[in-house]
């Protein structure tokens, strides 16, 4: 099994659904489909953040919904409105480990933890090449690195799975506060 | 000496009222077998986990020995990152330090993700007292703090309570607040509910305050672990956050962390991770998007260190995982309320009485514990739970903290046992009370000192002619028949 199938297969134990695509231009009309089947009120459907340009590019461009991507010298209270308004949170990630199915994310002047938080769906967008193979050498890794550069994040956010709870008779129920669905869309290079 | 709330009714009426409680009994019994299989299997899948669990054991002792040093370590770190760190030597110094910060960031509404340790301190009464609103954002927390009660398990807080009941708490909730409540008593419209309450909340407050499951010295680092996603919400979204953290969850390194960071999960749920792990290195940097603007450390000691060079202090290598109370015969039955304490369980029999040296409830280490040793085999610490609740017992004997009644009891009892003449001395005196008190086949009650034993059991009674008694006359017979 590939790093990327038991990344696939941890990550939908952890109740995530996945998305392979072959190319980028594919990704705004998935996009679409979710919003449109979860339906949507507000005047921004799709918040972005942590993203390659020719990525959120695609998708503001190829998208028939208003999608607003934050941005180093963004309006954090603007921003923060928008995502408590919006239906999906769209976001790149740092790295992603296969045997524990997560994604990890950190705060910083291009990346917003607040689209993985507050709307009611979550689509995290990575590459194959940015999963490691375990969670203890992905964080091993970002330690390297973080020692390298002299720089951690302020906030660094790991997901595996939506947000869950089971405090009411052990029932499990997703959506208690973070979204209730998670979606990976691993991009084929 | 730590200070502990408790509750301060003797065991015999909460052990009652929590075998009354059928709707406890049910969820705390499905919800601990489902946590313990759970864990079994994922130790069973993944047999590299074990190599990761005794390296997190080795090296959490070794925190723990080097405890103040690495405190100073991670204090230098944080501050260097721009949080504040304060040292708090009881719950008052806590809650004093947390009401300053508070008051001085003019705070009215403070929202919190689940804390044991800000429930050992009581913050909430503190700052509803101080007129500053406090919001429990755990769903299990929530229910409770809604119902004024205490958790009954520390990851399922609100375990002992059904949906009917939680109905009615968010009714009354939704007609205080003057919002819709929920549609029905299905699970998933109370889960509604509750997202929607809180998330106004969320949005509003002006301050977070978290707990934390690991310190790291080496870089400065808190580390959160939830599955709701509500320390994110906490961590993200107030401008002062305020985390309060027990000393003892220091580790030295990132190369500790990556060992031990698994384990709460794996051994408290049966999964890798939780949904959500988070990691706070510092306030907000100036160009994101989120964080708060500042961050408070309060490291609190509450009768922690107390134990650093004693025969208990593996105790505070405890990383909260409730695995110990997942598998205890005990807590299945009565659930956590029982125990009187914060902490319950077999960690919580040992913990509460060893914080406040053996000045709140010093009885359940007796009262609470049957020694079948299941706690040590689930402890992914490899704490000695059942050894630390025999030596209590020990040193309650020693201090002269049993009832009198008891002591001579038990002295009385170990004096005939001491001796074959002794033991066999007291199955004849058995056997006539017995006889007496006209219980042939199984004893119901006895008179006098001997009654509460009888309370909540039975006992077979002493056979007309017992072992000892019949093999004397037989086994010569037998012998010269060969």
């Amino acid at each position: 099994m590939t790093v990327g199938q038991q990344f696939e297969q941890k990550w939908q134990e952890n109740s995530g659904k996945i998305i392979r695509i072959r190319q980028i231009a594919e990704l705004p009309g998935f996009l679409e489909g979710i919003v449109r089947s979860y339906g949507h009120h507000g005047n921004m459907p799709i918040v972005m953040a942590g993203l390659p340009k020719t990525w959120s590019d695609a998708i503001s461009q190829g998208s028939a919904q208003a999608a607003y991507l934050w941005a180093e010298g963004g309006d954090k209270e603007r921003f923060r409105q928008y995502c408590e308004g919006s239906t999906l949170g769209v976001t790149g990630c740092a790295w992603a480990a296969a045997d524990a199915g997560s994604v990890s994310l950190y705060s910083d002047s291009e990346q917003s933890l607040l689209p993985s938080l507050l709307p009611p769906i979550h689509a995290v967008i990575l590459k194959e090449s940015q999963i490691a193979e375990t969670f203890q050498s992905g964080l091993q890794a970002m330690y390297q690195h973080a020692k390298e550069t002299h720089f951690w994040p302020s906030l660094i956010k790991v997901i595996a799975g939506p947000s869950m709870t089971a405090d009411i008779e052990g029932q499990l129920i997703l959506g208690v506060h973070g979204p209730q669905d998670v979606y990976a869309v691993i991009v084929e290079e | 000496m730590g200070q502990l709330p408790f509750d301060p009714r003797p065991w015999p009426i909460r052990r009652n009222q929590a075998l009354q409680d059928q709707t406890m009994r049910h969820t705390i019994g499905f919800v601990t077998r489902r946590f313990a299989l759970a864990k079994r299997d994922v130790y069973r899948k993944n047999p590299a986990i074990e190599a990761s669990r005794q390296a997190a054991v080795g090296q959490k002792r070794q925190a723990i020995r080097d405890m103040p040093r690495l405190l100073e370590q991670f204090r230098a770190q944080v501050e260097e990152h721009g949080a504040q760190t304060y040292m708090a030597a009881g719950a008052h110094d806590a809650i004093a330090i947390a009401l300053r910060i508070a008051r001085q960031a003019q705070a009215k509404l403070v929202i919190k993700s689940k804390s044991m340790v800000t429930e050992e301190i009581e913050l909430n009464q503190a700052f509803e007292s101080a007129g500053i609103v406090v919001r429990e954002t755990d769903l299990g927390e929530y229910i409770i703090q809604l119902a004024r009660e205490k958790p009954s398990h520390i990851l399922a807080p609100a375990a002992h309570r059904n949906r009917h009941q939680i109905d009615e708490l968010f009714h009354h909730d939704a007609s205080q607040q003057g919002i819709q409540p929920p549609v029905s008593d299905e699970i998933a419209e109370l889960t509604h509910y509750a997202r929607f309450r809180l998330r106004q909340e969320f949005l509003r407050a002006d301050m977070g305050v978290t707990g934390g499951n690991f310190l790291v010295a080496e870089t400065g680092t808190l580390v959160l672990i939830t599955n709701e996603g509500n320390a994110d919400m906490v961590t993200s979204l107030p401008r002062v956050l305020v985390s309060i953290v027990g000393v003892e969850k220091i580790v030295r390194d990132w190369s500790s962390l990556v060992q031990i960071i698994q384990q709460p999960a794996m051994s408290g749920i049966g999964r890798h991770l939780s949904s959500y792990t988070t990691m706070v290195h510092g306030p907000r940097q100036s160009a994101s998007a989120e964080g708060p603007d500042e961050w408070h450390v309060i490291l609190l000691d509450n009768g922690r260190k107390a134990l650093l060079g004693t025969e208990f202090e593996d105790v505070l290598s405890c990383i909260r995982c409730g695995a110990c109370l997942n598998v205890c015969p005990v807590f299945r039955e009565v659930g956590g309320h029982a125990y009187g304490s914060v902490y319950p369980g077999p960690i919580g029999i040992v913990e509460t009485p060893l914080l406040t040296d053996l000045q709140v409830l010093p009885e359940i280490p007796s009262t609470l514990c049957t020694l079948c040793h299941a706690c040590l085999e689930a402890c992914p610490m490899d704490i000695e739970l059942p050894h630390h609740i025999v030596a209590l017992r020990r040193l309650k004997a020693k201090r002269r903290l049993n009832a009198r009644r008891l002591d001579w009891t038990m002295r009385t009892w170990a004096r005939f046992w001491q001796t074959p003449q002794g033991y066999r001395r007291s199955v004849q005196i058995a056997r006539l009370a017995q006889r007496v008190s006209r219980q042939p086949r199984i004893l119901h009650s006895a008179p006098g000192l001997f009654g509460g034993w009888f309370e909540t059991r039975d006992m077979p009674a002493v056979a007309a002619e017992t072992f000892h008694e019949w093999w004397p006359k037989h086994h010569h017979t037998g012998a010269s028949e060969k």
